[in-house]
């Protein structure tokens, strides 16, 4: 077994990088073994998965890992067949480049707002810095909160077509549930009916990034 | 396009034509396109200042009880 490594990436500040880290990984849990390395020394996943309560954990293991993730994430390459680092919202130190080194997909989640864009170019192009080392990484783009009745919302199509890297075709729209879930260690594949619009985005986003 | 969708693209081609020193964060041309001076800090126009009010003393307050 070796796993495909995704690191959720943007050393932009809460563009939904833990978010999407956890109800990904909870949604690759159901087509195999997936592991969570939280990379972020504020260490939000693992306080997520830490609020989940002993009779229903949370549904993939998340660990912390320092310097070494490099070569850790390798170790557990075998052991699992879905690795998801969540990252810190940083290039200034080693551990977002030895993430992206270490992974077979960068996922760049990015809010439709022009700051957020502005920013985000400067990940674009750390990736675009790191491919002749790691030929094959593939990236691209994650819309986060996305809200359809916003104009800039709207607007993002033609900001994104900008971008060297990809953007995916199905975005996660801003919805309360996604807040709502880390309270209680969960995810949005834990919930009834009102999680359905987000789990079947998540999926979406899945099928995407898993398909040939 | 609408006018926002326009801008916010040409925003952002901005900012990757002409990124900021990853070093020292300064970047080499104004919005305007306006060289940034020898320091590399960018002058902008700036509108005219007033004389700003000095702000009323503020009066001490006790936010907790004794
Ligand atoms: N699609 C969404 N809908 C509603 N709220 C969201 C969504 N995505 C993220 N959030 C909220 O936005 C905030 C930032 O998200 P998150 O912590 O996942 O970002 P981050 O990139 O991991 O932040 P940091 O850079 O600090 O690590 C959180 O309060 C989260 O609950
Ligand atoms: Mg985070």
């Amino acid at each position: 077994m070796t796993a495909t490594v995704f690191s959720i990436a943007n050393q932009k500040g809460g563009s939904g990088k833990t978010t999407l880290a956890m109800n990904l990984a909870a949604g690759l849990s159901g087509r195999g073994r997936t592991l969570v390395v939280d990379a972020d020394p504020q260490g939000s996943a693992v306080q997520w998965s830490g609020m989940a309560p002993e009779r229903r954990p949370f549904p993939v293991p998340v660990i912390a890992l320092g310097d070494n993730l490099a070569s850790e994430i390798q170790r557990f390459r075998r052991d699992y067949d879905f690795i998801v680092v969540d990252c810190p919202p940083s290039l200034e130190t080693e551990r977002t480049n030895k993430a992206m080194l270490a992974s077979d997909r960068v996922l760049v989640p990015v809010l439709p707002s022009p700051v957020d864009l502005w920013a985000s170019m400067r990940l674009a192009r750390a990736i675009e810095q790191i491919r002749p080392i790691r030929p094959g990484l593939e990236a691209c783009l994650v819309v986060n909160q996305l809200e359809p009745r916003s104009a800039l919302s709207r607007a993002m199509q033609e900001a994104l077509a900008e971008f060297e890297i990809p953007a995916l075709a199905s975005p996660i729209r801003r919805r309360a549930v996604y807040r709502n879930v880390a309270i209680e260690g969960r995810s949005v594949f834990c919930l009834g009916r009102q999680g359905d619009a987000a789990k079947a985005e998540i999926a979406a986003i899945i099928e995407e990034i898993t398909g040939p | 396009m609408s006018r926002i969708a326009s801008r916010l693209a040409q925003s952002v081609r901005q900012a990757k034509n002409d990124p900021p020193d990853p070093r020292t964060g300064r970047k080499a041309t104004t919005p305007a396109g306006e060289p940034a001076d020898a320091a590399g800090s960018v002058v902008t126009r700036q509108a005219p200042t007033r004389e700003a009010p000095s702000p009323a003393p503020m009066p001490a307050r006790r936010v907790w009880p004794d």
